[in-house]
């Protein structure tokens, strides 16, 4: 068994694991009874489906024949560098928003994007951060009157 | 009956060409056009960015503008696979196919052009298919009860998972996780909440904006960045937009073919502009006294599946406004939008919100007609586009998403789901899970739910009553048939 149809097994298991994680938590939220289903209910529906599923998907991939075509072209490729300093920047500037404001966040999350896309220039992410800023701070907040922090620039 | 079919024409059009909502569905269209042409960002991850917008305007022009974006992009996604050989858009995947040889015969003009008419026709008629088809059936869908609807959104989902890439058990988990999802918050009828992990926040359940736009804006950026693609456009100058006499003579049946295909597949949930397009393409091989031109710049072979795609997507507006039920993620991301406004899709709409049914016929009439302009005389325009990189365009599409997560209730937490959900649309997107079933399921899951309740509560307690009534029975056989194919198919092709 290889590529593709491996990690389909194993992710099979792992749905099947979510599905009894959540059958066990719509169980302490109350079923209930059929005539009158409770909190838990529908929860335990989708987490049986899931179980079912997960289990169809393992079954699937120990027979599958004629998954050839699919398998051809998959490649697991992560860019793990990128996509982590990628992720890092939206933490952060999630977190930083309310306490320095949306105009400087929207600044430097505009620039690092920018530096991280064309390494070796600065003018550029400059230009285009600072414009990118103004334009987006001026419609949102003053056109379309939407209430974006103030921070510490009180502004 | 015809008399009031013209009166609530003539309203729809009073309300379509009102300047506010002219220039919402402009806005529509430009922008479908635009991420259309623009590979790597497609019409379900706009529409998920602009949601928060539509939420400050009124229902008519939110819904003019989404339903602008979607048939737009169809029409601007063709010209990307005729010049760059990359479809702009999933639906023009096949006019890659003869639209590039095309264009390297020196054609490239004929294919903008039958593209661009062939999507007009199809597009037109389309509405007036919809115009026709949405109040009967509406009135059918009047009789519905909660089994039916029960078993309609099950077949639905189901038909979703089954035409869609890869194995129909891979979105049949993501759907139930999709429901899953949708069950967090506090619970309707007990007020128990579910799922919170005594996060306040999630008390209201999680937020479709930031869960889209993670799931679609976010994760697509990610992925995008591991695919360093380089895009070769076509520079050579196009001449002569419009095929000439033998060409159109070629494609006028294709157009027919394509356009009727594309309706009665586009009502089909799961069905819509990808699957129609490819269906065109084989038929269209399949009538022709050349089938070995095809592949090799036949017209016909862009002529057909454009229109096909263009037809589909009108036709997809059929289930949810008769019947409440999106037939695809574009759908249900506009039954979301209508939600958001207090406006709750299902076979009364169009008889208690006229406005919102006949004011977006109208508009797509309209915007149809704007669309022919933009893409044809204004091609070259959108070929400079093509050449903007994407290392310039995603922090844009980035910062619009944070922008637009933060904007929906003012909160930092919904950026922090979106993020979540951004990381876990990129697994999925790794590890081949399409995530428009777990979006189609969290839209529809509260609904799914409530119908499942009522039913219950109706027979007291037993199962069978979505087997006694004819309606649902038959939804539930057709879901069963769907979900036991792959076995049977296995087992014939062992034998």
């Amino acid at each position: 068994m290889s590529g593709l149809r491996r990690y389909d097994r194993r992710g099979g298991i792992f749905w099947f694991l979510v599905g009894v994680a959540l059958c066990y938590g719509s169980v302490g939220l109350r079923l209930g009874t059929l005539h009158r289903p409770g909190a838990g209910f529908m929860p335990f529906v989708s987490g049986v489906a899931l179980c079912l599923f997960g289990l169809g998907l393992v079954i699937s991939t120990s027979r599958g024949r004629g998954r050839e075509e699919e398998e051809r072209g998959f490649k697991l490729v992560f860019q793990y560098r990128k996509t982590l300093v990628l992720i890092a920047i939206l933490i952060a500037y999630a977190s930083l928003l309310e306490y320095v404001g949306f105009l400087l966040t929207a600044f430097l999350f505009l620039f690092l994007l920018f530096k991280l896309s064309s390494p070796g220039k600065w003018a550029m992410p400059v230009v285009f951060a600072l414009t990118a800023a103004l334009i987006t701070y001026i419609a949102f907040a003053k056109w379309l009157m939407v209430q974006l922090p103030k921070g510490i620039l009180e502004f | 009956m015809i008399e009031g079919f013209f009166e609530n024409l003539s309203l729809g059009f009073s309300i379509g060409l009102t300047p506010v909502n002219l220039l919402y569905c402009l806005l529509g269209v430009v922008i479908g056009t635009l991420v259309g042409v623009l590979p790597g960002i497609g019409p379900t991850g706009t529409i998920s960015l602009l949601l928060p917008i539509t939420f400050g305007i009124n229902p008519v022009a939110a819904i003019i503008m989404i339903a602008g974006i979607y048939y737009g992009s169809q029409y601007g996604g063709s010209t990307t696979s005729i010049l760059v050989n990359i479809p702009g858009e999933a639906g023009s995947v096949v006019t890659c196919l003869d639209g590039y040889q095309m264009a390297k015969e020196g054609r490239a003009g004929a294919a903008l052009g039958i593209a661009a008419i062939g999507s007009f026709v199809a597009g037109t008629l389309g509405i007036v298919f919809l115009m026709l088809l949405a109040e009967p059936l509406s009135n059918v869908a009047i009789k519905f009860g909660p089994p039916e609807y029960f078993s309609l959104m099950v077949l639905a989902m189901t038909i979703l998972s089954y035409l869609g890439q890869g194995p129909m058990m891979k979105a049949l988990i993501m759907a139930a996780v999709g429901i899953a999802l949708s069950q967090v918050g506090i619970e309707m009828v007990t007020g128990q909440p579910r799922f919170t992990f005594g996060i306040r926040y999630l008390e209201d359940g999680i937020g479709l904006v930031p869960l889209v736009m993670g799931l679609f804006g976010i994760s697509e950026v990610l992925t995008n960045l591991d695919e360093s693609a380089t895009l070769e456009v076509f520079t050579a100058k196009i001449k002569g937009l419009l095929p000439n006499l033998k060409e159109l003579a070629a494609s006028a049946m294709s157009v027919v073919r394509g356009t009727i295909l594309g309706l009665f597949l586009g009502v089909l949930p799961g069905g819509g502009a990808v699957i129609s397009s490819f269906v065109s393409y084989a038929v269209e091989k399949r009538f022709s006294k050349h089938p070995e031109k095809f592949g090799k710049g036949a017209i016909e072979g862009v002529a057909g599946p454009e229109s096909a795609n263009n037809s589909a997507s009108s036709g997809a507006f059929i289930p949810l406004f008769a019947l409440g039920i999106p037939s695809n993620v574009i759908m249900a991301l506009l039954l979301g939008a209508l939600m958001i406004h207090g406006v709750m899709p299902g076979p009364l709409l169009i008889k208690e919100h006229p406005e919102i049914f006949w004011g977006t016929i109208a508009s797509m009439y309209i915007g149809n007609v704007m669309l022919v302009v933009l893409n044809l005389p204004l091609v070259g325009l959108w070929i400079k586009l093509l050449k903007v990189p994407y290392r310039i365009l995603f922090p844009f599409v980035l910062f619009f998403c944070v922008i637009g997560a933060y904007s929906i209730n003012n909160s930092v937490f919904d950026i922090f789901v979106m993020i979540f959900f951004g990381i876990v649309g990129y697994l999925l997107r790794k590890f081949r899970y399409e995530v428009a079933p777990l979006v189609m399921a969290f839209i529809l899951g509260p609904m799914l739910e409530n119908s499942l309740r009522q039913s219950l509560l109706i027979s007291m307690g037993s199962f069978t009553i979505f087997l006694t009534r004819p309606g649902s029975a038959a939804c539930l056989i057709i879901s069963l048939v769907l979900l036991l194919s792959p076995i049977f198919f296995r087992a014939k092709h062992r034998a």
